[in-house]
């Protein structure tokens, strides 16, 4: 073998040396990233899911103190539940959690008009998401002395919003 | 002194490329070294932070929930609620800061409640109408993390 073939080897042997050493030190630096943006991630979710607590929290001690709030054809909510906000919101919040989540309430009206008790559904859409995060059926007693509220189903909506 | 014939043409390493790869070695050594540090430093306070919202989050459920915290009407502030009995990791500690009051004032016929301008902190006038909002502050002891969370808690009725 002639050593003169090997002139230039060290070039190749160098680059691939660097090139070797500069993909460990990228993976490791994404690898920080990544905990930091997980960190990130995991803050916001909280927020989304308290904020959408908290306003749905709110809309229904607001609706059971007054009593005519989701009674039926009442123009602050809706006829059908939604599946993204519109222009009828019932209730907003910027106050329910530390960092400021906006969160909106838009309740659906009684469908019973003759049912002595309201039935209403709240559906909670936070800042960022356009499906929504709660959805909550609540029966206010209002021939019972003190009305009262009784959830009937309190759920989280799944990422495309089907609740 | 004279080389012996075998060995001629096979001269060892010139002192410059001798330096050059000890200089590249080191640059990547340390390079590599650095990048280990930080992501063992940046894994370790995320460590420390997802403790942190894990302790803040119980101490939220731990005052939301009825049993553990029955919703109180007394408008003392922080002093109504407790976090004892509430297990915590060593290291972390979770503190009620801030019990703020619905003022209870009722909607217009038409458009949106908001609701921001109705949190008070100070008790509204014929008492407490049935909704508060509550500041938990959780910190981790080596300061390197704390997180604050604000829950709303309706009085079941």
């Amino acid at each position: 073998m002639n050593v003169r073939d090997e002139k230039g080897q060290a070039l190749i042997l160098a680059l691939a040396f660097l090139m070797f050493f500069g993909l460990v030190i990228g993976v490791l630096l994404s690898l920080a990233s990544s905990s930091v943006l997980s960190s990130s991630q995991l803050r916001q979710q909280r927020s989304t899911v308290y904020a959408a607590d908290g306003a749905t929290d709110a809309a229904v001690n607001v609706a059971l103190k007054n009593i005519d709030v989701g009674a039926y054809g009442d123009p602050r909510c809706v006829g059908l539940n939604p599946t993204t906000v519109g222009s009828t919101v019932m209730l907003a919040a910027t106050a329910t959690t530390a960092d400021a989540t906006a969160a909106n309430v838009v309740c659906t009206w009684s469908q019973d008009f003759l049912a002595p008790d309201r039935t209403v559904t709240f559906t909670t859409f936070v800042a960022g998401n356009t499906a929504p995060i709660v959805q909550a059926t609540v029966l206010f007693h209002d021939h019972w002395s003190p009305i009262t509220a009784e959830v009937q189903s309190w759920v989280y909506c799944g990422h495309g919003g089907a609740c | 002194m004279r080389r012996p014939p075998h060995l001629r043409g096979e001269a060892g390493f010139s002192i410059a490329e001798l330096l050059v790869t000890i200089v590249l070695v080191s640059v990547t050594f340390v390079a590599i070294l650095t990048g280990l540090m930080t992501t063992i430093r940046v894994s370790a306070s995320h460590r420390t932070q997802a403790t942190t919202d894990a302790v803040v989050r119980s101490a939220a459920e731990w005052v939301k929930d009825v049993q553990s915290n029955p919703y109180r009407t007394t408008c003392n502030g922080p002093a109504m609620y407790s976090l004892n009995g509430l297990a915590m990791p060593a290291g972390y500690s979770a503190t009620i800061t801030r019990v703020e009051y619905w003022d209870g004032s009722a909607p217009a016929a038409t458009g949106t409640y908001n609701l921001s301008s109705r949190i008070t902190g100070s008790c509204p006038a014929g008492g407490d109408k049935g909704l508060q909002r509550i500041t938990i502050v959780a910190t981790s002891s080596d300061g390197q993390a704390t997180e604050t969370v604000q829950v709303m808690k309706r009085a079941i009725a």
